[in-house]
This record gives C-alpha cells, structure tokens and sequence, in this order.
C-alpha cells in the first residue's frame, strides 16, 4: 500500500560480495557520479592500539560515501560492499530501485561482477502518534507486535525488541526491531519498526536475477510491515 | 496507578534510545545478554554518517548545513516537498561560504532542531525571513507591512521572541522567553496569523 506520508526514515540495500575491491576502482567511480552526487567522503576505520613503548594509529579504507545535494540520496563504494540509501521523504520503491540499479551499473563496469556472501533490504520506519502531555499511549492500539508485561503496575517508559527468524520464502531471514525512540517532533510518541530482510545463502549473481530477488525481498518486507501495523497507524500515514 | 492493559507506553523524562544498558553483570549468561543488546545496532548498515571535528569556517558551514539536511530528513515526512526544498534553498544561501564572516560559528544543530520543531508544531503557512546569531542560533523572522515577529531558537526547545505590532492605532512591543509548546498561546493575543497566513506568500 502506498502513503502520501510513508513513516519511512530509510531505505537501504546493500549487496556485500567477497573479497576486496580496490581503493583505485572506488575512487573512479566517485569521480564518475560526482556531477549526481557531489558530496564525497572517504570512509575510514581507526584503530588506536596503546603498548608499553607508545600508541600506534592505524587507518583502515572502507570506501567512498556519495551523498546528492540535498543528503537524501545516498551511496556507499566499500570495499567490502555497495550500500544503496534514502533517507526520508521516501519517493516510492521504483524511484529508489531505479536509482540504485543505475549507480550499480557504473560500479558492475568498474569493480566487475562479484560473487556476494549477503543481500540486505532494509527499512527503517518511524511511527509518530500525536499525544498530550502526559498522554499514555496503548501501543497495541498502533502495532500488532508489542511487549507485554502483565501485572507491573503501570505503563512501560521504554522497550527493545528484537525478532530474528527465517521466512520461510526465498532463503531469506528478518530480522525485525520495534523500540520506542526519542521522538524528533513535539507532541508526539514515536515508535520504530525497522525490518531487514537479508539472504545469505544461494545468492543470485546476474544483475537481472539480483534485481528481482530484491523486488521480492522489498515484496516480503511490505508483507511484515503490514502484518505489524494496525489500521490505526495505517490512517496517521494517509 | 492500577492499569489493567498491559502494553501502554508513557514516554519517559529521559528519552531512551533503543536498548538500555542493564546493571553490569558478569555470569555468562549476562555476558551473553551485553553481547545481544550491542549487536542490536548491527543489521544491514545505515547510510547516516559519524560526527567528525570541523578544521575551518568552510567545513564548519559545510558540516552545519549537512547536518541540518539529516535533521530535516528524519522528520520530512512532515513537511510539504516544495516548502522543504525552499527552504533548503534559504539555508544553502544562509550558510554559503563566501558570504560567511570566518569569526562566526554556524548556528549548531541543537538550535536548529528547535526550530525545526517549532515550525512543525506551529504549521505556519508563510516561511520564515533566516538569520544567524553571533551565539550560534537560528533566527526567524515574519513581517507584514510594519508589523514584525523575530523567533531566536534555542538549544532545548526554547525561543527568544520578540514582536511589534499596531493595535488600535497604538504600536506595541512585546518580547519573552517561551518553550515551543506554549508559543501559540502566548502569541494568541497578537494574532499571529497576521505572519503566518498572509496570502500572498506561497503556501506550504
């Protein structure tokens, strides 16, 4: 179901493939969206080990981080992976799909076709409730995943929680995270649903084969989400 | 309190992000649950990138209005894509580099969030004139003919306004220090409407 206000924060697919890719491939692709995706920031790892004679400081490469101009769109070159990332207001799967299949055309060109060892769809969503000061909110009202916590005397302040299971379709595993979260707007509770459907076993290595196990995965995702939410979160996105 | 159901939620003071860390244990069994609560931020990567020290003026604008954009995308849903866009544009030309006097900071993001929060919850239809002050905020401005609301927004939710109006042919300054949440009720008396509504202004 599409909403005119998805209470999606982020959306990410990342394909992580063995072995490594070279420094030199990842700064050439940069240069070639640079014109898309003019913000560029190398991505490093820093190690600080501390021994009897010193410190010593050592720098890792993970890649390049492509952002376009207004931060929304995002793509990470690593060394280890190709991270496809949109940010909130979400523009729909096809627009995204669109977008990352097209960046990941420059990369197949220039790093070639590797085998991957994961392929992740990740969506981040945030539900906000509108709430009075010191409103209680019933959070079964809003999601069909929910602790429960009998005979504690009173509304719970915060909660975690956390689901890894198969699919049981398409080799893939969920894992799937609801917590409340610091909300960033006034007047309002917000909660988070955040499911990443992943396969790590018998993965596809023709674009095309690839492209449609990710139209299925984001089709598995939409399947959770709905079975998560009620039809009382479904009218705050409308 | 005696609450029968069993999944009510009541946001507490301190907001908690994600899991909290429990009492330290050292059993393998609590090893075992400190392991499962730190491997709860590690699914598929997020793109949102760590903080890093700014060196220079023009890293310090370029890291501010970074910022400001990942702080408008987590809420950008509340906002109408044109409105957004703009206003954007009005930052960009805020904080452009070449424009920016170097003894200056950029406003900080904490000031910039309650702004962001005050113009979701107060929904005015006009945008806001932008300026930066000197201690780091954002300041906004309306004005209508002669009649002028300035709003500096402060870390925390707070805003240093101040306004001045003709009422009954009698001009009227008014200034104060007001949470967000209370500033349609203290601003009522001037009718804001009068900054936020005006109709030949592009709506959000």
């Amino acid at each position: 179901m599409a909403y005119s206000k998805a209470p999606i924060t982020e959306a990410v697919i990342e394909l992580r493939h063995h072995g490594v890719v070279e420094p030199e491939a990842i700064d050439k692709v940069s240069k070639l969206l640079s014109k898309e995706y003019p913000f560029d920031e190398p991505q490093q790892h820093l190690d600080i080990r501390i021994e009897q004679n010193g410190a010593r400081l050592e720098t890792r490469y993970l890649g390049r981080r492509l952002s376009s101009i207004d931060r929304t769109d995002i793509f990470v070159l690593g060394v280890e992976n190709f991270i496809s990332s949109r940010l909130a207001p979400y523009s729909g799967w096809d627009e995204f799909i669109a977008r990352t299949a097209s960046v990941w055309d420059v990369w197949r060109n220039q790093v070639g076709n590797r085998e991957f060892s994961r392929i992740g769809v990740r969506f981040v969503n945030r539900i906000d409730i509108p709430i009075q000061k010191d409103e209680i909110v019933d959070i079964e009202k809003y999601l069909n995943l929910h602790p429960s916590a009998p005979g504690l005397g009173g509304p719970m302040s915060a909660f975690t929680l956390q689901i890894t299971r198969p699919l049981g379709v398409d080799d893939c595993n969920l894992l799937l995270t609801s917590a409340n979260v610091p909300s960033p707007l006034l007047g309002f509770a917000s909660f988070l649903l955040d499911l990443d459907v992943s396969r790590e076993s018998n993965l596809p290595r023709k674009p095309e084969d690839v492209m449609d196990l990710l139209h299925r995965m984001r089709g598995h995702k939409n399947q959770v989400f709905e079975g998560c939410i009620t039809d009382a979160a479904r009218e705050l996105f409308k | 309190m005696n609450i029968a159901a069993e999944s009510f939620f009541r946001p507490a003071p301190v907001p908690v992000l994600l899991a909290a860390s429990p009492t330290a244990g050292f059993g393998r069994t609590s090893l075992a649950i400190a392991e499962r609560l730190k491997g709860l931020d590690r699914p598929t990567p997020s793109s949102l990138p760590r903080s890093k020290q700014p060196k220079s003026t023009e890293e310090q604008l370029y890291d501010a209005l970074a910022s400001f954009k990942l702080h408008t995308a987590a809420v950008a849903m509340h906002l109408d894509r044109d409105w957004r866009y703009r206003l954007f544009r009005q930052f960009d030309s805020l904080l452009a580099a070449e424009d920016w006097d170097v003894s200056d900071q950029p406003p900080s993001v904490e000031s910039f969030s309650t702004f962001l929060r005050m113009l979701i919850f107060l929904k005015p239809l006009r945008r806001p004139g932008l300026g930066a002050s000197s201690d780091r905020t954002v300041v906004a401005s309306w004005t209508t003919g002669n009649d002028r609301l300035t709003m500096e927004c402060l870390p925390d939710d707070g805003i240093r306004w101040h306004l001045s109006v003709l009422i009954d042919d009698n001009r009227e300054r008014a200034a104060g220090l007001t949470p967000v949440q209370r500033l349609a009720n203290v601003l009522a008396p001037y009718q804001p409407d009068r900054w936020f509504n005006a109709d030949n202004v592009p709506a959000r």
